[in-house]
């Protein structure tokens, strides 16, 4: 396989599971985006344990998830119960800050980052083998009764209250959760790019990951695996003056979105309608070949 | 005790601009209906906007004035249309994430179109770095005085219109319930157009004295101001167009005094870290939302 085709692929399963961070705890209507944040922490104790400690992968992945799961429970037990737009900015902050810490303290490199990490044989087969953990995970949430009361507490929370759901542990649980996600997406990030430097988990890298989950839509988890991939390849096949444009392109994809079609391209009413026609078609197809077998017969 | 006045100095004249501009904002959260995340990149782009005037003019500090206040204006109100059928349903969070991308596409623009993505710095001059008092060896110079007594100037002139006129009245009418506003036949998509122009308005002039208080502006500004702006409507409640004043003059406080005393480039983090423990602690705010 062909280095660029390598890095498209990696950061293609990256960038969807960083989308569906997003896009599961907005399920109960909360915009969080600290996983950008503890993906940060995942690259940098991932990158340090390897190339300072001498730590092997699979160790040092698993410090690095433990902490950026630990890291996720201080602020997800403050902004469980906080309003919409105070989880927005203080998850906004939080990224900041972590910039900031990590561009300050010398041991992770400052400004400069930390770079030479080691390659990690299979490195493509672990990143796909997450994304399909994790995609199962949230399609299995979906399709129970946790999805059906993050239904609920997305329309109505006062109604899901009643209803005797605890939002708050809910919340929390949620934020834990993508944090864990975000970590592991920092890992793999980290030894896909052997670099790790502050400026990689700033601001515009929240706004295209932003685009994906709501250009492609953010009621299902399907609109994440669809547009991600075309909306992070189409910059990189087009002429280097087009594609200097990429952020510009994923502002007025995102502004025409939300005014034409709010709830992104991939909604669940298009899945909806996408089987019924599929199960109309297999239908038909199953009523021709029993047809088929029976004049044969 | 020196380095102690001019950094408060210093921090009060940061904290005057950053008060104006969250007056702007709240004032577009209250009668726009919106977030307007966006409303930093604007602001920063008119003070592209004054650097160009001044250029083209041989430095000219009265018309990059002018250009500054005028392209605020001009550019909140063009912005308005866009935000109206969001307003209308009540999409506050849908409003946010439109007006983030708004921000992507400005601050691609500046990057990419705009001095060719350099940095542009505003004549000494035009910033008044000359001293006007002494203290030993801090100073007092034109362009704090200036800012501190025009950011002043705008926000008194700002809140005698909505609190002695007519259009303040439809103002806060608006901002209570639009519903009953309608009810009492004010104009809900005129007032709304105001609030953008008054907004832009005092944009534009904060965007001149940003000019003469930070001297430089790049593309990545707007990303700076626009977390700090919101952060500081989220430290005081959003939409409490009072309490924003005094929760700018903190923000701008704090700043001033971590960058004097602490090493490296601390002071983002402390003040953002102040602001999620407040948000954490009373997520409406020290001083409420808007009722």
């Amino acid at each position: 396989m062909s280095l660029s085709l390598y890095y498209y692929f990696q950061l293609t399963a990256i960038f969807i599971m960083l989308g569906w961070t997003l896009y599961w705890i907005y399920r109960i209507g909360q915009l969080n985006n600290a996983p950008i944040a503890i993906m940060a922490i995942g690259a940098y104790l991932s990158s340090y344990a390897v190339l300072t400690w001498g730590w092997p992968f699979a160790a040092a992945f698993a410090f690095a998830v433990i902490c950026g799961a630990v890291f996720a429970v201080i602020p997800a037990l403050g902004l469980g119960r906080a309003p919409a737009f105070a989880m927005v900015i203080a998850t906004i902050a939080l990224i900041f800050i972590m910039q900031t810490v990590f561009r300050n303290l010398p041991w992770f490199g400052g400004a400069l980052g930390l770079f030479g990490i080691p390659k990690i044989k299979n490195l493509l087969w672990i990143t796909y083998g997450f994304l399909i953990f994790f995609g199962i995970l949230i399609y299995r949430f979906d399709h129970s009764r946790l999805g059906r009361a993050a239904d609920i507490v997305f329309e109505d929370r006062d109604v899901a209250s009643t209803l005797g759901i605890n939002i708050y542990l809910f919340s929390v649980c949620l934020q834990v959760m993508t944090g864990v996600m975000g970590a592991v997406a920092g890992v793999l990030y980290a030894f896909t790019i052997r670099t790790v430097i502050p400026v990689y988990f700033g601001f515009p890298f929240l706004l295209a990951i932003t685009t994906f989950i709501f250009v492609g839509g953010y009621t299902t988890m399907w609109g994440v695996i669809v547009f991600t991939p075309i909306l992070w390849g189409i910059p990189l096949i087009l002429p280097e003056s087009f594609a200097a444009y990429r952020n510009f392109i994923y502002g007025v994809l995102l502004m025409g979105t939300l005014l034409l079609r709010s709830e992104g391209a991939i909604d669940r009413r298009f899945l909806r309608w996408l089987r019924i026609h599929a199960e109309h078609a297999l239908d038909k197809l199953t009523h021709r070949w029993k047809k088929l077998n029976h004049v044969r017969g | 005790m020196e380095i102690f006045l001019a950094q408060l100095i210093n921090a009060i004249a940061l904290g005057s601009v950053y008060a104006l501009l969250v007056t702007g904002f709240n004032l577009l959260v209250v009668v726009g209906g919106i977030f307007p995340f966006a409303y930093s990149h604007i602001v920063v782009l008119s003070m592209y906007m004054c650097w160009f005037a001044m250029k083209m003019t041989g430095d000219n500090a009265a018309v990059g004035i002018l250009a500054g206040v005028l392209s605020g204006t001009a550019f909140s109100f063009i912005t308005e249309p866009v935000f109206r059928p969001l307003a209308k349903r009540g999409a506050v969070l849908g409003s946010f994430i439109v007006a983030m991308a708004l921000s992507l596409i400005i601050t691609e623009i500046m990057a990419q179109k705009l001095n060719m993505g350099i940095v542009i710095s505003f004549p000494q001059t035009f910033q008044g770095k000359e001293a006007l008092i002494q203290f030993g060896t801090a100073t007092v110079t034109a362009g704090q005085i200036a800012t501190i007594v025009g950011s002043i100037g705008a926000g008194l002139g700002f809140f005698y219109l909505l609190y002695r006129t007519k259009q303040g009245r439809a103002f806060r009418a608006m901002g209570q319930s639009p519903f009953s506003a309608r009810l009492l036949g004010i104009p809900i998509v005129k007032t709304r157009i105001y609030a953008y122009l008054i907004a832009g308005l005092l944009g534009g002039i904060s965007a001149v004295f940003l000019a003469m208080a930070i001297g430089t502006a790049s593309s990545s500004l707007g990303d700076n101001l626009a977390l700090k702006v919101m952060a500081v409507s989220m430290l005081a409640g959003v939409g409490n167009l009072g309490g924003g004043l005094v929760a700018a003059l903190i923000l701008g406080l704090s700043e001033g005094m971590v960058l004097a005393y602490l090493p490296g480039d601390w002071s983002q983090a402390i003040a953002f870290g102040m602001i999620m423990v407040v948000v954490m602690i009373r997520p409406k705010g020290l001083f409420g939302t808007m009722a």
